[in-house]
């Protein structure tokens, strides 16, 4: 008998039997409760996940175990990821409002805070001046020199559509820095027309300005209030007083703040974030020294934050109003950061040498352009918390820069009106 | 249809071509609906399953019935395994088939053990039975006289054509071995479908 014979008799074999109907009704009996718990258990997560590959490998055509190695490997790596998110949100993230710009020899840069990372947007300029960043982040202005004016700028953060603002009129810049609207729509600068410092608001978007301040008053500093309907500056008079006004935005209900007598107001630094407060330095006649005031916009007390026997200047209030950052000033060129509680309760030293730059969004860190004795290093543009700590170099100084008076960095912001 | 609608909705996925039945919603999830669903399901596949024991145990009864109820048992327990591809009769068959070679696999290591006495019961049987009238019959004796590994690979390569190395596998096998094995369980039916043959 051949293989083929063998395996032909043995396929007679594969006939149809029935099974005994008392055997299928007691196997029925026993796989019912079975199936009917299997049936509850359908909606399981587990069971859903291992049966994924089976209409995945239907749809793709791939084999099942291929499709089921894949989207282990997804799933893995799905949870590396997810656990990489986590840890760096959880890690303490400084600086969480965005990039700040500087300026210096003639470039403006953007810088990552975080990072440190820095991206040239602007190069070639004589000077950069007086650089502010949007609140929303979006615009950057600055100022430049030319032949017999000063220009104001505007650029996007990422470098891009650079366009001149105010081409209208011959505005020579001053001192102060400008302070941009808290919708990011216009800008407050102090300019001289005619011999006279006058506010001028330019809606950034069209690039028309007008002034603010009335005719014949000598505006200096300007300072717009959280809510952007009314302006603080510094009141030149003619006998060389120097007192806080306020007035609207729309150029109305122009008014001296208060009555500060013969402090000599360098101009409103800080405006807290209630709208109640606004913060200024003001120096004493006799003295020269100057001190860190702040009067309440509703009641006009003048408060004094700092002693008379320290010559304080440079206030800058934290967004969350529990703090005070301000500076110690032993020279023009020579001063120490300071922060105090928002009253100026409990002054305490943060970094010597090193400039007021204004906080961080979040209240956490303080900006400082920082030139520490030489055996410190060279400094440079640093964040820095209130106590201290977590001292950081962001852009740091050329050797040569560090000796230099003025310092090199010509402008920075980030975002926050800064002294 | 109740059960289906019903199952559609709980799962809500469309419907597609393959028999009538939904992409996503296999005869299985059908099956699994409810009790009246299961019920009918098994009703209609259990004759196939249990006819494709019997066939590949030598119409052995007992363990044919034996096998369907750990075919069934098996199927509950991995029906997410079932992918639609196949109908759900081709897939209990291959779950039987495996539980078939599982049972053989442990009845080989038995026979070593126990040749002698198994030769004997064999012959006491055949002298004990009742005449076999049908070729079927003795077709079916012969095979339940070899040994259980020889009964697997048979099963495998005449009754569902696998070739020696798809037996090889499902045997855990070298293709050598199993080619080996095919010839002795061969040689084996020979000799026992002629003694049956002189004993009728």
């Amino acid at each position: 008998m051949s293989d083929e014979r063998i395996d032909a008799l043995l396929r007679q074999l594969d006939v149809s039997y029935d099974p005994e109907p008392t055997f299928v009704d007691a196997l029925h009996a026993h796989l019912a409760p079975l199936a009917r718990r299997a049936g509850s258990r359908r909606g399981g997560f587990v069971r859903w996940l291992a049966s994924l590959p089976i209409p995945l490998a239907r749809a793709t055509g791939l084999p099942q175990r291929l499709v089921f190695v894949i989207l282990t490997t997804m799933l893995l790596l799905t949870m590396l990821g997810t656990l990489l998110l986590v840890g760096a949100l959880i890690r303490e993230r400084p600086l969480g409002n965005g990039a700040l710009f500087v300026s210096r020899a003639g470039s403006l840069s953007s810088v990552d805070p975080t990072s440190g990372s820095l991206t040239v947007l602007v190069e070639g300029e004589g000077r950069i001046f007086q650089v502010t960043r949007s609140p929303d982040g979006r615009f950057v202005t600055f100022w430049t020199t030319e032949t017999d004016t000063d220009r104001l700028w505007v650029i996007r953060a990422d470098g891009t559509v650079r366009r001149s603002l105010v081409q209208d009129l011959p505005p020579v810049r001053n001192a102060c820095i400008d302070v941009w609207s808290p919708d990011s729509q216009s800008l407050a600068s102090e300019v001289t027309v005619g011999g006279v410092p006058r506010i001028l608001v330019t809606n950034v978007n069209s690039g028309v300005g007008a002034f603010l301040s009335p005719d014949g008053v000598s505006a200096h500093c300007p300072l717009l209030s959280p809510t952007g309907d009314r302006l603080a500056f510094a009141h030149e008079w003619p006998d060389g007083r120097q007192t806080l006004a306020l007035i609207r935005s729309d150029g109305s209900e122009f008014e001296d703040l208060a009555d500060l007598g013969d402090l000599r107001v360098s101009g409103p630094a800080s405006w807290s974030a209630d709208g109640a407060w606004v913060y200024f330095d003001a120096k004493t006649p006799r003295t020269f020294l100057g001190s860190i005031y702040r009067v309440n916009v509703g009641t006009r007390v003048v408060e004094q934050l700092t002693a008379d026997s320290v010559n304080a200047a440079a206030p800058a209030l934290s967004p969350d109003m529990a703090s005070m950052s301000y500076l110690i000033v032993h020279s023009s060129t020579l001063y120490d950061l300071y922060v105090a509680g928002g009253d100026g309760s409990d002054p305490r030293l943060v970094l010597r040498r090193a400039g007021n730059g204004g906080w961080s969004s979040d209240s956490q860190f303080l900006l400082s352009d920082w030139r520490p004795p030489a055996a410190l290093g060279t400094g440079g543009l640093v964040t820095v918390r209130p106590d201290g700590s977590d001292l950081r170099v962001l852009v740091p100084n050329e050797p040569s820069c560090a000796s230099q008076e003025p310092f090199c960095l010509d402008g920075m912001s980030w975002g926050q009106p800064r002294p | 249809m109740a059960a289906s609608r019903h199952v559609l909705e709980r799962i809500g996925t469309h419907t597609n071509t393959r028999s009538g039945v939904s992409a996503g919603v296999t005869e299985l999830d059908l099956a699994f609906a409810d009790d009246a669903s299961f019920e009918a399901w098994y009703r209609r596949t259990v004759p196939r399953v249990f006819s494709f024991l019997m066939s590949r145990s030598g119409a052995d009864r007992d363990l044919s019935e034996e096998l369907t109820q750990q075919t069934y048992t098996a199927a509950i327990e991995q029906r997410s395994r079932f992918d639609g591809r196949s109908d759900s009769v081709t897939w209990l068959c291959g779950i039987a088939r495996h539980k078939l070679v599982d049972h053989l696999r442990k009845g080989a290591r038995v026979d070593r053990r126990r040749i002698r006495m198994e030769v004997r019961q064999i012959e006491l049987a055949v002298f004990k039975a009742p005449l076999e009238i049908d070729d079927r019959e003795l077709i079916a004796k012969a095979f339940r006289a070899l040994p259980s590994d020889q009964r697997s690979v048979l099963a495998l390569v005449a009754f569902d054509g696998l070739s020696i190395g798809e037996a090889a596998q499902v045997l855990g096998k070298k293709a050598g071995a199993t080619q080996s094995l095919l010839h002795r369980a061969r040689e084996g039916f020979r000799r026992a479908h002629a003694q049956e043959m002189r004993d009728e």
